[in-house]
């Protein structure tokens, strides 16, 4: 028995910024849009905060659903910032509980998972083992991110070009969520899942308050990341499809973490370099970075969500997700996506 | 098939320069050398500790407490394709949180997706120090759990509740533009005046739910381990649905509230000093901010 992607559903502020807007409040001579291939991200008002993007995201993710909220066996949220505006870290009761009771899911147990931009991804693991355990019969995974005040907090404390808070310059904010349940199709639904933490690599990101000002940062050896991810995942990925059978021509998307254009492309190459694959021959790569900037855990969801919308995903299509964050976590989630829409 | 319990440990703070991670991990350690697992099999580590030192949003405390064990830290393309490796996250579900992850683990274990993994538990106030008006006590606790091909050992079913209406109880936060440079040492814990009245209602009303299920016989439950929001919550179990004193262990008189690490710790002491025996049936039981409660019944 395989679950599948139910439904999904996205959230994203109002208020466009782009990157030459953001960068004339920084004292520095870095073309980062030329760097990163970000042209644009949202920024939430002051009035939003993960939950309240989390919960347009959950009411979106239903409205394209079969399910009502009162269907819910179980919501598991995975945000990384569980801030309630304007920013206030709530660490108990877990963020999923608030949610539960605005969406008026009043059977479905909830617990949150935190595991950096790997959130959603270990959520769909979670949820996809209760389900085959026949824990739940259906269940929620959702995300929402106010990650921009680490941008904030990097504009005014950014002094050079080679900072550990670079990275905080390509977030933007973002809500996410996906439900899964049975499928009654043998050929659609999530395959394989297969997720590892490379805890050697722990401490190359950390979001934290900032100790210079009231605000959160984060911190990033960004090269060291891009490096590590590009040597271990194609080697994975070869173990990952030698394990399970799997025939590597037969995807047709890959829908990686999305960190910055150029990161995405240079990962994707040295996939196909160590499969000897040419680029054609590679699963299409589907991107909402350079639109929507990094956002965080609900990232991937973001960029199926954006291919749904402009009609560039065929039916019963497979994907392969690729899971990267800091912990470090790098793995995959492969799937057939039977019949997913989005309202236009 | 079932889930058992292969080995526990527990760690105390100092109250001072104490870190949720660091007691994480030396009881993950302790745990893993009294047991007689090969650190390298375990396949997860969940961490369910509520508080975060200097209140790190990312990575998952399970990431860094992975790191500071040694837990299979850089799988070499030898290891990945011997299926050695680790897979850590946190699951946040407050004190009920325990409870929540060994769901998760059973479900795992069920779909022969792991044979180990390894829950830790902590609570260290951001800053480091035992604050006067912070209700945790300082303290770490870990529990191996693995696959049992056979027998009628291991959980048995866990419920899991939340209230329908009503105040949450207690809320744990840091306002982080409150506090100017400092908010990695900040952290708050508000507590309504009826919580402690109102969680113990609740929690009995779930027990009342779970004996409906039939999932157990009271009769045939030799100890009661029970999380310890106040000093009274284990004795006040006493009494009702036929459990008598000497059968609820109460862990608060010892610790205070180990709040996340409670009922790994409640079990520790058991098996310590022999108040279980195999075969033998016990309850555990959660409650804690929500209001949310949870039970689970555990063949030694």
């Amino acid at each position: 028995m395989k679950s599948r992607f139910e439904s999904i559903g996205v959230y994203t502020p109002q208020r466009i910024v782009s990157t030459k807007e953001l960068m004339r409040n920084i004292d520095c001579q870095l073309d980062l849009e030329r760097i990163t291939g970000i042209k644009n991200r949202r920024h939430r008002t002051i009035s939003e905060d993960s939950f309240s993007m989390a919960l347009a995201a959950a009411q979106d993710c239903l409205s394209n659903s079969r399910y009502n909220a009162c269907d819910l066996d179980l919501i598991i949220n995975t945000s990384i910032t569980r801030f309630k505006a304007p920013l206030t870290f709530i660490i108990d009761p877990p963020m999923s509980l608030f949610l539960k009771r605005e969406l008026g899911a009043k059977r479905s147990m909830n617990f949150d998972i935190a595991n950096a931009c790997a959130g959603m991804m270990t959520g769909a693991f979670v949820l996809d083992n209760m389900i085959k355990a026949g824990f739940v019969e259906n269940g929620m995974v959702v995300s929402g991110e106010c990650i921009t005040p680490v941008c904030d907090t990097a504009l005014l404390e950014i002094k050079e070009k080679i900072d550990p808070q670079f990275a905080s310059l390509t977030v933007g904010d973002a809500g996410a969520a996906f439900i899964l349940d049975k499928s009654p199709d043998a050929n659609i639904g999530i395959d394989v899942i297969e997720l590892l933490t490379f805890a050697e690599y722990a401490d190359l990101c950390f979001g934290m308050p900032s100790d210079n000002n009231p605000g959160v940062a984060m911190y990033t050896d960004a090269l060291q990341i891009h490096a590590v991810s590009l040597f271990k995942l194609p080697i994975y990925l070869e173990k990952v499809i030698k394990k399970h059978g799997l025939n590597w021509d037969a995807y047709d998307y890959a829908i990686p973490h999305q960190t910055a254009v150029k990161a995405i492309k240079m990962g994707i190459e040295a996939i196909g370099e160590h499969f000897e694959k040419k680029l054609e021959e590679i699963p299409e790569v589907l991107i909402s970075v350079d639109e929507y900037g990094n956002t965080a855990s609900t990232a991937i969801i973001v960029a199926l969500y954006k291919a749904l919308k402009e009609n560039r995903f065929k039916e019963n299509s497979q994907v392969v997700f690729i899971a990267l964050s800091s912990g470090m976590v790098l793995g995959f989630i492969l799937a057939m996506i039977g019949n997913l829409k989005v309202k236009q | 098939m079932a889930t058992v319990i292969k080995a526990t440990s527990m760690c105390m703070g100092k109250r001072v320069g104490d870190s949720s991670i660091e007691l994480a991990a030396r009881a993950a350690k302790d745990c893993i050398e009294k047991s007689s697992v090969n650190m390298h099999d375990i396949e997860v580590l969940i961490n369910v500790g509520v508080c975060r030192d200097k209140n790190i949003i990312e990575p998952a405390m399970a990431s860094l407490i992975q790191q500071k064990v040694g837990l299979n830290l850089d799988p070499t393309e030898e290891c990945i394709e011997a299926g050695k490796g680790t897979f850590s996250f946190d699951v946040l579900n407050g004190s009920c949180g325990f409870l929540t992850a060994a769901k998760v683990v059973d479900a795992l274990i069920r779909n022969g997706r792991i044979d180990t993994a390894l829950i830790t538990a902590s609570d260290v106030h951001p800053s480091g120090k035992q604050m006067p008006d912070f209700p945790f006590t300082h303290s770490g606790a870990a529990i191996l759990m693995g696959r049992e091909n056979s027998g009628e050992n291991g959980f048995k079913k866990i419920m899991i509740e939340t209230s329908k209406s009503g105040g949450i109880g207690l809320k744990a936060y840091c306002d982080v533009s409150a506090h100017n440079n400092r908010a990695r040492g900040a952290g708050r814990v508000d507590v309504e005046a009826d919580y402690g009245e109102r969680l113990q209602q609740f929690t009995l009303s779930m027990i009342s739910e779970y004996i409906d299920l039939k999932v157990l016989n009271l009769s045939c439950i030799k100890l009661i381990i029970v999380s310890q929001p106040s000093p009274d919550f284990a004795s006040s179990l006493s009494g009702l649905f036929g459990f008598d004193e000497n059968s609820v262990l109460n862990v608060y008189e010892r610790y205070g509230d180990t709040n996340s690490s409670a009922p790994i710790i409640g079990y520790h002491i058991a098996t310590e000093e022999n108040l279980i025996k195999e075969s033998e049936k016990i309850l555990i039981i959660s409650g804690g901010a929500g209001l949310s409660a949870a039970t689970g019944m555990y063949q030694v």
